[in-house]
């Protein structure tokens, strides 16, 4: 009886709009996190572990969407797209943030250590110089290990992901013409 | 139109062969990745109407070629 027939078409349009609000919802609290954290920060003078809740559901919410994008194969899909439009490739452009978030952080902390501790000229360099130095020992490495080589294992993973969900042509067919 | 795609859609795969294209040259044509066009071939993903007819458009077919399926009974 077609008439009793329950349809399995869903309101796509209804489900397309809810999860673009999701997904604004997701950017809200991420705004709300760091809101957040500046005004432990500035406002009220806490310190570091005062924002462990805001860093969590920060790293979490960022933790999950690479989980999830390389398991449902999607995290390969948005690297061939960038590569393909751009002039340089994601792993290129990782190495260099990673290069350049490195001497930031490493510039700040020889800045802050030079103008909050030392005393005099001479001490400033010193200061500067040591903090920036073993700031960049610590965080360039840092940096390159997660973007990078993070990124490559991630790609690789997810490159076995949907091999796996490609192979289930019979065809043979990966990037074959025929 | 039924555009809910179950089964392999053998008939993207012929027109993309007919045209000597790789699924990642006409992926590229169309501008998607390389897995889209993977994944609709096996009936894995339900492209959108709009990605249809970009796929329609790129290898001159029309809709009822490319995507129809007879409903079930």
């Amino acid at each position: 009886m077609v008439f009793f027939k329950k349809s399995v078409i869903q309101d796509e349009r209804v489900f397309n709009i809810k999860n673009k609000i999701y997904a604004e919802i997701y950017m809200l609290v991420i705004v709300i996190c760091g809101i957040s954290a500046l005004v432990k920060h500035y406002v009220y003078d806490l310190n570091i572990e005062h924002m462990f809740t805001e860093f969590i559901i920060l790293i979490a919410g960022a933790i999950y969407y690479m989980f999830r994008s390389v398991m449902l194969g999607v995290f390969s899909a948005e690297v061939e797209l960038h590569d393909r439009k751009s002039k340089r490739s994601m792993q290129q452009k990782n190495l260099i943030y990673s290069i350049a978030f490195g001497i930031g952080i490493a510039l700040f902390m020889g800045i802050n250590s030079a103008v909050r501790y030392a005393e005099g000229p001479g001490q400033s360099m010193e200061y500067f110089f040591i903090t920036a130095f073993a700031s960049l020992m610590f965080y360039l490495p840092f940096f390159v290990i997660i973007l990078v080589v993070g990124n490559g294992i991630a790609k690789r993973k997810c490159d076995k992901v949907m091999s796996k969900m490609l192979d289930d042509d019979e065809f043979g067919d990966d990037d074959e013409k025929h | 139109m039924n555009l809910v795609m179950t089964m392999k859609n053998i008939k993207l795969k012929m027109a993309r062969v007919e045209h000597d294209l790789s699924q990642a040259e006409l992926a590229e044509r169309v501008g998607v990745s390389r897995q889209t066009i993977g994944l609709i071939e096996l009936g894995k993903y339900n492209p959108t109407l709009n990605l249809c007819l970009t796929i329609c458009h790129t290898l001159g077919k029309t809709l009822d070629e490319l995507f129809w399926e007879e409903p079930e009974s």
